[in-house]
């Protein structure tokens, strides 16, 4: 089994990050990425997905921003060459974006219904594939050389066929806010889980007693890295919750339909190594700059002007 | 191998359970030594809880009850003061290889061997508090909650429900908690203690009933008693208010929250730490406790909790506190999102969680329960029991069960369709009235179990048969089988486990029932730790109305002849019940509903609406809505009017001022001396005398005496000389009978001489029945009447004397005479100077954690109540017998000589020469022939009776002061360590030479009708003797069954002080422990029983002893 496509959810606005969401879609914030280059958010994470060897990629969108998305791109591509003629780094850059718009597709989310809603909105897009599902404000550094978070991830998902969640272990005061589980090591998988259980932000006591891992660190649990490859069956389980939701005049949330999966005994875990930067929480775009730039090759540069400033202080 | 170890490590039930004494019964004492230094050495090195406690407890009982009174080893000794203090300070292993090392240096003697029991003791019930604390601290969902410590890290966050309002809302909305009580039907021998389901997890199970109350003629309905209430408030700070113990107070910084002892809401505060709001870990952190509300709730904002308990007292057996911290968790986690849902019911792991939370927050406070308490929060009838560790489990190889039971809430199939209206129809629930302290009882529970004593292991295996006839009763319907058996758990198991269990109060209630009732009694439900409070009878349900009100008229005519002797905090009342089948339930409120109860109004109203300009707009919109609703509910104008204004602060002022009219009685009647009173005041005032001054000079020598130094009861031969001064009519006895036992009941005022604290012969005894029965023995013997004296105060006169006129003098046919006290102090507000000297300058025995830090809380709170009221100035808030006090038991023999009743015993009986002084707990002393013949024989005017000191003999002692042998009284020590200097403790038992002391104080028989020359004697002969200052504990009893306890200073004059006069010549005689020890508190009875005393005492009054 391989995985060739990637689905990228970019509709939520970024409130969090008033004022400068409101003009500019947050996936695409300017980040100067491992390579020295300055891209826009979204550009580093359909990276991380074609590092992984996906092929074609797919953002869903609110209503409108596809076509934002597209002609922002195609700007940059000819300014890039236009203005920076003959010089290389433009040349290479634009070479990147190329490739990004050739595979690029989108998927329109017409209202907000909750995250598993967004994901829902790829199913046309997978054609019956698994994929591999990002999320369009979370960037990734990984901990193994030459092997991004995505490829870790997508060599589990490829050897075991099966839905992957990524995780990583977490202290437990930021556990509400993320999807967080539990389960059975697979004796033959380094760090690999039969998940039996994921919750959705729980409050510390529900963790807990329901969560609790007896080889993790005391205090920390394993919650989603926000980075998944799933079977195409999760469009039918998401689509049978979509109903009920919409009943009972809910969003549909991606973690239910995962809770049905692991019930089924058909989901997997994997302990990532590596982290993750939310671009939407306080200082999240700022961290995530930080990381990439100590991870990436002007590492020394970086240390350098962060040393100088704490100095300076 | 060691008998001990095997027993302790065997797996094999028959070995694992043998008795420990007959383990001992073969052994020799050098066997039995080599077999406890093993123990010790295996004890030192197990980890396993079971193993050590085990072995501890082992180790106490063989010390104790083996050791201490073993022919093989001497009989005196003296303890090293380094290991007492450890021992105070809890240091108990340290303590126990002092004493050891001492043994192996001296050799072991009773003494020491009494020091080793303590230190055993102590650690063994150390070790299981250590457990339970940290199992209840590793327990699942409770962990993290002794990690975050910092705000930034907690991620609690207020509902939004409870937080939003809708557009047209004024008031925030309210979450309301309703949470029943429970009641035990099967008791199954104090099985719900932690060890036992920690250890015998099969044998721990009892049958737990959630109910509904409403006290029977006064509440209309029947409803969950408990109900806690929650609401945000647009302050940052926590309010709490308790309505029953009408406290209310804003809480701004966490140094606050987490004082138990400084007001009556350490519970209220306990439940907001162990429900995870602001956890454990934060307890010393310096946070702001207005950022962290502004973290959970919203910045400037905060919250007010409220908790009502409908006003059921305290001592109901019905666990109220341990439910009412579980409302109070559930509440707060369901506020914080800790549950699945915000109102209705809980699921069943939530509501583990909070039954381990209870535990925790009892834990916080520095209290405790038993682990079915909680049940409360479940609902209907249902099975709790012990459950075997398993691996994950903190417990697991640490004991065999776990901390936290399994409940199993009883289904259709296993209870009869109508088993709730035939136990409403037929059983009667009551709290007698009267107040316990069940600690004692549950340490002794948890000894006899490991010990396996023979028939209290027997009684513990009649349990399990009972326990399963009472569940098929249950499921049968029927009653009079429930009820049989509940009589029988009550007659033999409980009774034989713990015979404490167990007052004359609840066997002459059961004994009246039976005779009204007749055919229709059909049992006694014993409900708790034990008897006359919270318990139970049913009866016949065709005459159900009728029989309560003969039960209620029974408990209130019981309660009021018993009054004077067994500590009754309130009135008997008889519930109206049903069984709750919600379990923990809330309920959501808002718009115009979110309300606090009525009474919560009516007690914060008045006060806020006095500053009323300052009130926010939403506190005078929600008083608005309040009396709106307090209209709609028909609540009378004048209910309103009369709590805004305090009218009945005016009814409150009239009680007082009858207080105030018996208190200037009591002074008249008892020849108060104001112009001594205001000398003494003056004095303590300037620190002329003072728990410090009353100390010698710290040069003083103090030595132990020397075996010249006194006679030993054992080797004297004068019985002739003893036997003839008896049959010559020459013999008397004075009991000194004033004092109300402050030990005893913990300063509940109760009249130590009546009251009846152990059955001999199936009938519960009083002091003074063992006492005048004693002189009956020797009367009959010597075929003489032997005049008995019995020195009471102003607070034991008329009861002792009512008393004795309805016993008939308990069948003495000598003459019985009283000697009221004649002398009378005035207590004051204690100095805050003695105060620090009593709690910080002596050596004060330390407590387990949490109660350390509670008891360090309340000292403090003590100390600002006693600036507050002015040190120094009469002590008035209590009833008025609370306000005084004697002044000290020098003045007794001089009582008798003012008040005439040594004149009128001398006519009587002209030959009597002399009276044997003892004290009301002192029940061994009778007229013992070869003493007596020892002090004749030696002609001293006083002869003192000494014991051998062992390491629970707290204060002074026989000694050798700068080359005088006296009596050294432990208030006058200048050293700590002093005491333990000195092999023999005073048993105040003294012969006294009637002619030579009256000589002393400068006058003779012929005198004893002039009052004048009496009076010049006393005045002249008080002041050759010390004044000391003493702090007492006194009780103040208020709401329902409420106690707050109170230091108080009073001033007194010590008898044997006598012995420091150089012209009195005193004599001392070294008698056994089980004639001289005193007992002075309840949890002494049951070693009292097991080394023998018990017996002892009923073979002097001719008392067969099973």
């Amino acid at each position: 089994m391989k995985i060739k496509k990637a689905v990228i959810t970019a509709a939520a606005r970024g409130e969090r990050l008033y004022p400068v969401a409101d003009t500019v879609q947050k996936a695409m914030l300017p980040v100067v990425d491992r390579d020295g280059l300055t891209k826009p958010a979204i550009q580093i994470i359909a990276e991380e997905a074609f590092s992984a060897g996906v092929e074609e990629i797919c953002i869903v969108c609110a209503p409108g921003d596809e076509e934002r998305y597209r002609q922002t791109f195609e700007n940059l591509h000819s300014n890039l060459l236009k203005a920076y003629l003959n010089v290389n780094w433009a040349k290479k850059e634009a070479q990147q974006i190329e490739t990004l718009l050739d595979r690029l597709s989108f998927a329109v989310q017409e209202e907000t219904l909750g995250y598993g809603h967004a994901v829902l909105q790829a199913k046309d897009f997978t054609k019956g594939e698994p994929f591999l599902l990002l999320l369009g404000d979370h960037l990734y550094v990984s901990d193994v050389k030459d092997k991004s978070c995505a490829k870790q991830l997508v060599e589990i998902a490829e050897q075991q066929e099966k839905s992957v969640t990524a995780v990583n272990p977490t202290p437990e005061y930021l556990i509400h806010k993320y999807g967080t589980l539990t389960g059975s090591l697979l004796s033959d998988g380094n760090g690999i889980y039969q998940v039996k259980k994921i919750i959705e932000k729980p409050s510390l006591s529900q963790a807990e007693l329901e969560l609790h891992l007896p080889h993790i660190r005391m205090g920390y649990y394993l919650c989603v890295f926000g980075m998944h490859v799933l079977q195409p069956q999760i469009f039918d389980i998401l689509e049978a919750q979509f109903k009920t939701a919409q009943d009972n005049a809910e969003e549909l949330q991606l973690t239910p339909a995962l809770e049905t999966l692991a019930a089924k005994e058909d989901y997997l875990a994997f302990e990532m190594q590596g982290r993750r930067y939310d671009l939407s929480a306080t200082h999240g775009l700022l961290q995530a700059q930080l990381a990439l730039g100590i991870a990436g090759k002007e590492r020394e540069e970086i240390l350098t002007t962060v040393l100088r400033l704490l100095a300076e202080k | 191998m060691n008998p001990f170890i095997q027993t302790i490590k065997s797996s094999d039930p028959e070995i694992r359970n043998r008795p420990f004494h007959h383990l001992c019964k073969s052994m020799d004492t050098q066997t039995l030594l080599e077999n406890l230094e093993t123990l010790d050495q295996f004890r030192s090195e197990t980890d396993n809880l079971y193993e050590g406690v085990r072995a501890s407890l082992f180790l106490y009982e063989a010390y104790r009850f083996i050791l201490e009174s073993s022919k093989d080893i001497s009989n005196v000794g003296r303890l090293p003061y380094e290991g007492y203090t450890n021992i105070l300070e809890r240091h108990f292993e340290q303590a126990i290889s002092i004493f050891q090392n001492q043994a192996k240096k001296e050799g072991l003697n009773a003494t020491l061997a009494s020091g080793l029991a303590e230190g055993y003791h102590h650690l063994t019930f150390q070790l299981l508090a250590d457990q339970v604390r940290k199992s209840v601290r590793q327990s699942q969902g409770n962990r993290w909650m002794f990690r975050i410590g910092h705000v930034d890290e907690l991620p609690i966050k207020i509902h939004p429900r409870v937080l939003n309002r809708g557009l047209d809302e004024t008031l925030y909305p309210i979450l309301e908690e309703q949470t029943s009580v429970r009641m035990d039907l099967s008791h199954s021998g104090w099985s719900d203690i932690f060890f036992l389901g920690m250890d015998y997890p099969e044998g721990a199970r009892v049958i737990n009933v959630s109910v509904n109350l409403g006290v029977y003629g006064r509440d209309n309905e029947v409803k969950p008693p408990i109900a806690s209430y929650f609401r945000v408030i647009e302050e940052p700070l926590i309010r709490l208010t308790s309505i029953d113990l009408k406290a209310s107070k804003d809480i701004r910084d966490l140094e606050d929250l987490f004082n138990f002892g400084n007001d009556y809401l350490g519970l209220l505060k306990a439940g907001i730490i162990a429900s995870g709001i602001i956890p454990p870990a934060f307890e010393g952190t310096k946070q702001s406790l207005q950022d962290i509300l502004g973290k959970i709730v919203g910045q400037g904002m905060g919250f007010e909790l409220t908790t009502k308990v409908n006003d059921i007292p305290k001592g109901s057996r019905l666990a109220v506190s341990t439910n009412l911290l579980g409302s109070i968790i559930s509440l707060l986690m369901r506020v914080s999102k800790q549950t699945t849902f915000l109102s209705g019911p809980l699921l069943e792991p939530e509501r583990r969680l909070v039954a381990s939370r209870a535990i925790l927050g009892e834990w916080l406070g520095g209290s405790g329960g038993g682990w079915q308490d909680s049940g409360g929060v479940w609902p209907g009838i249902k099975i709790i029991q012990g459950a075997l560790a398993e691996k994950g489990d903190p417990e697991f190889e640490i004991s065999r069960g776990c901390l936290l039971p399994r409940h199993k809430v009883l289904k259709a199939e296993d209870i009869h369709p109508e088993i709730d209206q035939r136990l409403a129809e037929s059983l009667i629930i009551m709290h007698g009235g009267m107040a316990q302290n069940v600690g004692p009882i549950l340490e002794m529970v948890t000894e006899k179990y490991l010990l396996r004593a023979e028939k209290e292991w027997k009684a513990r295996g009649e349990t399990r048969e009972i326990f399963d006839n009472i569940l098929d009763a249950l499921r049968e319907g029927d009653i009079k089988k429930l009820a049989a058996n509940t009589q029988k758990n009550w007659d033999s198991p409980i009774k034989t486990i713990i015979p404490w269990a167990s007052t004359h109060f609840t066997e002459i209630i059961i004994e009246k029932a039976k005779q009204q009732l007749g055919d229709d009694y059909w049992g006694f439900l014993m409900m708790g730790g034990m008897s006359g409070g919270g318990m139970g009878i049913f009866v016949d349900p065709k005459n159900y109305a009728k029989h309560r009100d003969t039960i209620l008229n029974i408990l209130k005519e019981t309660k009021a002849e018993l009054s004077s002797a067994l500590p009754f905090a309130m009135e008997p009342v008889v519930y109206n019940f049903e069984i709750n089948h919600k379990g923990s339930f809330a309920y959501f409120k808002k718009g115009e509903e979110a309300l606090m109860p009525a009474d919560y109004y009516q007690m914060l109203m008045p006060a806020e609406v006095h500053q009323a300009d300052r009130l926010p707009d939403i506190r005078k919109t929600e008083f608005n809505f309040y009396t709106n609703q307090a209209s709609k509910d028909g609540m009378l104008l004048e209910t309103m009017v009369s709590h805004l204004f305090k009218v009945s602060q005016a009814d409150l002022g009239s009680a007082k001022s009858l207080e105030d009219e018996i208190s200037a009685r009591i002074k008249k009647e008892n020849g108060f001396d104001f112009i001594q009173h205001e000398q003494l005041r003056k004095d303590l005032v300037k620190g002329r005398i003072g728990l410090a001054r009353n100390r010698l000079p710290a040069e003083t020598q103090i030595e132990d005496v020397s075996n010249s130094d006194l006679s030993f009861l054992e080797k004297i031969d004068k019985k002739t000389l003893g036997e003839a001064a008896i049959k010559a009519g020459k013999v008397g006895v004075l009991t000194l009978a004033g004092g109300v036992g402050s030990r005893w009941t913990k300063g509940a005022g109760v009249i130590k001489a009546l009251n009846q604290f152990a059955e001999f012969e199936h009938t519960h005894r009083s002091f003074l029945e063992i006492h005048l029965n004693k002189t009956k023995q020797s009367s009959e013997l010597f075929n003489v009447a032997i005049p008995h004296i019995i020195a009471t105060s102003h607070l034991t006169q008329s009861a002792i004397k009512k008393e004795l006129l309805l016993q008939d003098n308990f069948n003495y046919s000598g003459k019985v005479y009283l000697s009221q006290g004649r002398s009378i102090g005035q207590r004051y507000i204690p100095m805050e100077r003695d105060l620090r000297f009593l709690w910080e300058e002596t050596i004060q025995e330390t407590l387990d954690e949490n109660k350390q830090k509670v008891q360090d809380a309340v000292r403090n709170s003590l100390i600002a109540w006693a600036q507050s009221k002015g040190e120094g100035t009469d002590y008035v808030d209590n009833l008025a017998a609370q306000r005084f006090s004697p002044l000290g038991h020098w003045y007794e023999f001089s009582n008798m000589l003012r008040n005439g009743t040594l004149a009128d015993v001398l006519e009587v009986h002209p030959s009597l020469e002399t009276l044997m002084l003892h004290n009301v707990d002192t029940l061994g002393a009778n007229i013992n022939t070869e003493a007596l013949g020892d002090h004749l024989d030696r002609n001293k005017v006083l002869t003192f009776e000494v014991i051998p000191r062992r390491i629970e003999d707290k204060g002074g002692g026989l000694a050798n002061i700068n080359g005088q042998v006296r009596i050294l009284e432990g208030l006058a020590q200048p050293h700590e360590e002093d005491e333990l200097k000195l092999s023999y403790y005073n048993s105040m038992t003294t012969w006294i030479q009637i002619d030579p002391l009256l000589k002393i104080f400068g006058i003779n028989r012929n005198d004893l009708r002039s009052e004048k020359k009496i009076d010049e004697a006393v005045r002249k002969m008080a002041q050759r003797m010390p004044t000391y200052v003493t702090i007492k504990d006194v009780k103040y009893r208020w709401g329902h069954g409420q106690e707050d306890i109170y230091p108080v200073a009073q001033v007194e004059k010590l008898w044997s002080d006598m012995t420091a006069l150089t012209d009195v010549d005193c004599g001392f005689i070294a008698v056994p422990r089980k004639r001289g020890q005193q007992l002075k508190s309840p949890d002494q009875l049951d070693a009292w029983v097991n080394d023998g005393s018990k017996k002892y005492i009923a073979e002097l009054c001719g008392w067969k002893e099973e």
